[in-house]
């Protein structure tokens, strides 16, 4: 087994797809077609993906298979988006939200 | 045995406001409750729209309109039937109690019921609805003070995230919203803070009655010796009156809703179209309603009914497209025939007193049916005359009088466009 | 394809298992899932955009489910798949609705089977919700088909064999593992080997397991838990300590406290049944299998004429009970649409229903082993999250309670627990048993969140735009291919 010395990511069974870039908090983040949003983030060493409403208390991903929503984030506009079961696209815009995220609301 | 001078029979929000009001009276009360799926307390959008309501906003505009789109249209009507004065004036009164009830709540029981001042928009969207809403405006039954013609200009500014293909809306000031189920919660935590007794998960078996009286109330457990028991058991009160030997003409008559996730602050105001109603409440979620169907107690819902109020919503609040449906649920509002409310004494059995039928304004107006069935409990003047909503209204069944000289709806069946049995 | 013969919704190794069964005695189905790509949790396939390199290092599991892809595309002309479909809803008459995307319709079918599987058990701690705290599915999915490391280093804590699992799993990828806290006892007594005798495969997983762990010289301690994370954006420590045997209550004086980014927590699953519910199934409540369970014939047939339920979705027991199960209702479902003769489909069951016993004999030890005992509830104090969506704290549920809450749904009106995006499906698992405890009342009492269409997330865009059948539009296949990927 190879692992990138300093790296989340690991090479072993399989080559991942071509290597792309989104764009989290304005900053871009190297990702490869096929991952999910939340394991980018995670390969770049991010933990915290948002901050609850009520408390305004640190979230990540927890059941990581769409059950339980911790994992959400802005996603090209869209709050409350899973990261966990939305693949990343070159260009995407991720941003961290605070409680229900700000929406494009006006017709 | 037990003994308690009142028992109410019924945990929803009338039922507690009854206990509430008694209590606070010093009247000893036991409250019991048998949870069932779909009472109406729990499927609420906590609207407080004393002017909406008794013009035919929110549910009777919506079901107005389905019924013209199943071509059934009441004689001589140009928009939904209004209610009697009586009813304005009552839900005018118990509204304007809720500030005060508010801090009572909040001190006595510990727990905030969310009252928000959004006032109540009706957005014009067509001909048909301007001419609707003109004679309103210009008739209000409460002056114009209270209601407001809001241009295409002024709604966009007041309402950004509000269509733009509308005419315009006109909006009742003072129709504001609480959260439902938080205002059952403080009523009844005041009411036991003030010496109440729960029975909660208790099903009522018997009203005993001897020689024209209430003796007792009895559950499958025991026997609660009485003088006075109160039926505030919503669409089941038809139950607890035959138990004394009465007919009382209460239909569940379902309502669906749907609440989506969360959201920012999108609407200071509730709206109402002739599609729906939607209301934002403090966690961020948007309630839409609610359809009208007289289904019997079936609580489900059904693939028309929430498309319906979906596409409603959408037209309404365009961005709405693209949120998500967190849950969809249903409701039975405790039907009557002239839509009012059936309150106090019969005449048959002694001891007895009606809190129930209170259709779509249970929320609304349950302060003033609490305070003025504590107040008939303790030989109080009233607060309010109760002659209107009382059951010997009903008794031979005849047209009750309405403001606008409608009659009454000729048929309650499958409301909704395309309605359709679940 | 807006009514369909037979409609199998899960495509995991139940659902699998089902389709190919009735498939190959003739009866034409669709399988339905909401993943791209079929396998489910245990089984799932890499994504589309990445290429196997070593299949050896995919794992047992992923050759496992390889084989069953492999048998199920020998039926593909009976086969209708339908992946990256959502159900969100059917009725008694087994009328669904789907949605994919921004599209939502009716299928209509004239049997069902529901392969729906299950989720994590959630067993709220102080720090829980912390990011780095991360469940034993969650971690093994990131490994397994991402290649990418949970953690740095990481205590593994739950019951029954998915946190061994993924403690070896961790451990080969190069997370370090400090400890696995197992909070049942150890397995190697008489009753155990007995009852896996001539279960090879399973008894030789266990003890590759073990060894696995006991070669990287990881402490694997029995009747030892997570008592609290702690971090203040993510997990920086965690202290552990033993529970008591019987009644699994932390002993807190003896807790000792390690420096870990990782915490992966296992605690069970729990069934799927939001879709048995809204099909007018009898559901009875079983600890051992994770809770409320549809009730059901041999052959899988619930209380509900021609909707079946296989696998984990009808009570936790693994994927090789879920294969014999699956196979079991896709021949029984067959057998009702007049395609195999009452003797001939007995004689197909027959090995499935043996192999079913057999397994179930083990199964039965480890379920005891691992059933969840009262004593984890004292690790939540009054301030712990126990709805993670509505951030509603223990002390808030405990003073409904005191209000007169006596079930879950007065619970749920009272603090909002349950009100949020998942829709009750994390804490009322876990809050039932607790509000059954603290009133002395049953689950039956206690009653449950009552699923409603939808029963996922879906827009109100689609809803609006909804398909009915006969409406000319609405065919579920819309722009899939018929190729099972990749």
């Amino acid at each position: 087994m190879e692992t990138v010395n300093g790296s989340w990511r690991f090479h072993r069974a399989f080559d991942r797809g071509t290597p792309i870039e989104i764009v989290v908090d304005g900053q871009q983040v190297p990702a490869f077609a096929g991952e999910t949003v939340a394991a980018a983030l995670l390969a770049a060493g991010r933990r915290e993906l948002r901050r609850t409403s009520r408390r305004s208390a640190p979230r990540g991903l927890y059941c990581g298979i769409g059950v339980c929503f911790d994992c959400v984030m802005t996603v090209d506009g869209r709050p409350n988006v899973r990261t966990c079961q939305i693949e990343v696209r070159p260009g995407m815009r991720v941003e961290s939200q605070t409680g229900d995220g700000r929406w494009q609301m006006t017709p | 045995m037990k003994s308690s001078d009142i028992v109410v029979v019924g945990g929803g929000v009338i039922g507690c406001a009854v206990a509430y009001y008694a209590a606070k009276r010093g009247l000893q009360v036991t409250l019991i409750d048998q949870p069932k799926r779909g009472r109406a307390t729990s499927a609420s959008a906590g609207g407080l729209w004393p002017l909406g309501e008794s013009i035919g906003l929110g549910c009777g505009v919506i079901f107005y309109k389905a019924q013209l789109a199943k071509g059934i249209v009441p004689e001589g009507a140009d928009g939904p039937a209004q209610l009697p004065r009586s009813f304005l004036d009552f839900a005018m009164q118990s509204n304007a109690m809720f500030p005060t009830l508010t801090e009572e709540l909040r001190e006595t029981g510990g727990l905030d019921i969310e009252l928000e001042r959004t006032s109540l928009l009706y957005l014009i969207y067509d001909e048909a609805d301007e001419a609707f809403a003109r004679p309103l405006w210009r008739n209000c039954p409460c002056g114009r003070s209270l209601s407001e013609w809001l241009t295409p200009e002024e709604l966009a500014r007041a309402e950004p995230a509000v269509t733009r293909n509308v005419r315009g809306a006109l909006r009742f000031n003072g129709d504001d919203q609480v959260n439902p189920y938080r205002l059952a919660d403080a009523y009844r935590a005041a009411a036991r803070a003030l010496g109440a007794e729960l029975l909660p998960y208790t099903e009522v078996t018997n009203v005993r009655v001897e020689k024209g009286r209430v003796v007792a109330v009895e559950t499958a457990a025991q026997r609660i010796r009485c003088d006075v028991v109160v039926n505030a058991a919503g669409a089941w009160a038809p139950q607890i009156a035959r138990m004394v030997g009465i007919d009382l003409p209460v239909q569940p008559v379902r309502g669906q809703i749907i609440g989506t996730e969360t959201l920012p602050d999108v609407l200071s105001s509730c709206l109402s179209t002739t599609d729906c109603y939607l209301a934002q409440k403090r966690h961020g979620e948007i309630i839409i309603g609610s359809t009208t169907e007289e289904v019997g107690f079936d609580v489900g819902v059904t693939r028309s009914g929430i498309k319906t109020l979906a596409a409603g919503a959408i037209r309404a609040l365009p961005f709405l497209k693209q949120v998500n449906v967190k849950r969809v649920w249903a409701g039975l509002r405790p039907g009557t025939p002239d839509e009012l409310p059936v309150l106090g004494p019969i005449e048959s059995v002694t001891g007895y007193y009606n809190a129930c039928g209170h259709f779509r304004t249970g929320i609304l107006n349950s302060p003033l049916t609490g305070l003025l069935l504590a107040e008939l409990l303790s030989g109080a003047p009233l607060s309010f005359p109760i002659e209107p909503f009382l059951l010997s209204r009903l008794a031979p069944m005849v047209p009750v009088e309405r403001l606008s000289n409608h009659p009454p709806q000729p048929n309650r069946s499958h409301a909704v466009a395309n309605g359709e049995p679940s | 394809m807006t009514r369909s013969p037979l409609v199998i919704i899960g495509g995991g190794p139940a659902g699998m298992a089902a389709a190919i069964e009735a498939a190959r005695a003739g009866l034409s189905c669709a399988l339905i899932d909401e993943a791209p790509g079929f396998g489910g949790q245990i089984y799932r396939q890499i994504p589309e955009a990445f290429s196997v390199r070593d299949a050896s290092a995919l794992g047992k599991d992923y050759r496992r489910g390889e084989a069953l892809r492999a048998e199920l595309r020998e039926h593909s002309e009976r086969v209708t798949i339908l992946p990256h479909t959502t159900v969100l809803g059917l009725s008694p008459d087994r009328e669904i609705v789907w949605a994919r995307e921004e599209t939502a319709g009716v299928i209509r079918a004239d049997q069902l089977i529901l392969a729906t599987g299950a989720h994590e058990r959630s067993v709220p701690f102080p720090g829980w919700t912390l990011p780095g705290v991360m469940t034993a599915g969650g971690a093994q999915r990131l490994i397994k088909t991402m290649q990418v490391r949970p953690g740095r280093r990481a205590v593994v804590a739950g019951t029954g064999p998915l946190p061994l699992v993924v403690a070896n799993q961790l451990r080969t990828v190069g997370t370090e593992v400090v400890a696995v806290l197992e909070a049942g006892r150890h397995p190697w007594w008489p009753r155990f080997l007995v009852r896996a005798w001539g279960e090879w495969s399973i008894l030789k997983d266990a003890f590759d397991y073990w060894l696995g762990l006991r070669r990287a010289g990881i402490p694997l301690r029995f009747n030892h838990t997570v008592f609290q994370a702690r971090g203040n954006s993510s997990v920086e420590a965690v202290t552990y300590g033993p529970i008591d045997p019987a009644t699994w209550s932390p002993i807190r004086e003896r807790a000792q406290q390690v420096e870990v980014d990782l915490v992966v927590v296992g605690f069970g699953l729990v069934p799927n049944v939001e879709l048995t519910q809204l099909a007018g199934c009898d559901h009875r409540y079983v600890h051992e299998v994770g809770g409320w369970v549809p009730v059901r014939t041999p052959q899988m047939e619930t209380t509900v004429s021609g909707v079946f339920a296989a696998g984990d979705g009808a009570g936790v027991r693994g994927a090789l009970v879920a294969i014999a199960e699956g196979r079991i209702a896709g021949i029984t479902a067959a057998e009702r649409a007049g395609l195999l003769s009452q003797a001939e489909a007995h004689r197909r069951r027959a090995p499935f229903i043996a192999r079913l016993k057999a397994l179930l004999r083990v199964r039965a030890v480890l379920d005891e082993m691992s059933r969840l005992r009262p004593g984890l509830d004292e690790l939540a104090t009054p301030e712990t999250i126990i709805c993670r969506c509505e951030e509603v704290a223990l002390a808030e549920v405990e003073a409904a309670i005191e209000q007169g809450a006596r079930d879950l749904q007065a619970v749920k009106l009272f603090t909002r627990l349950g009100m949020g995006s998942c829709q009750g499906g994390n804490c009322a698992p876990a809050i039932g048993p607790y509000i059954c405890r603290a009133t002395g009342r049953t689950p039956e009492q206690v009653g449950r969140i009552n699923p409603r269409l939808p029963v996922k997330p879906v827009t109100l865009g689609a809803l609006a735009g909804m398909a009915e059948i006969g409406d000319g539009a609405g065919d579920p296949r819309g722009a899939i291919s018929g190729e099972l990927v990749p």
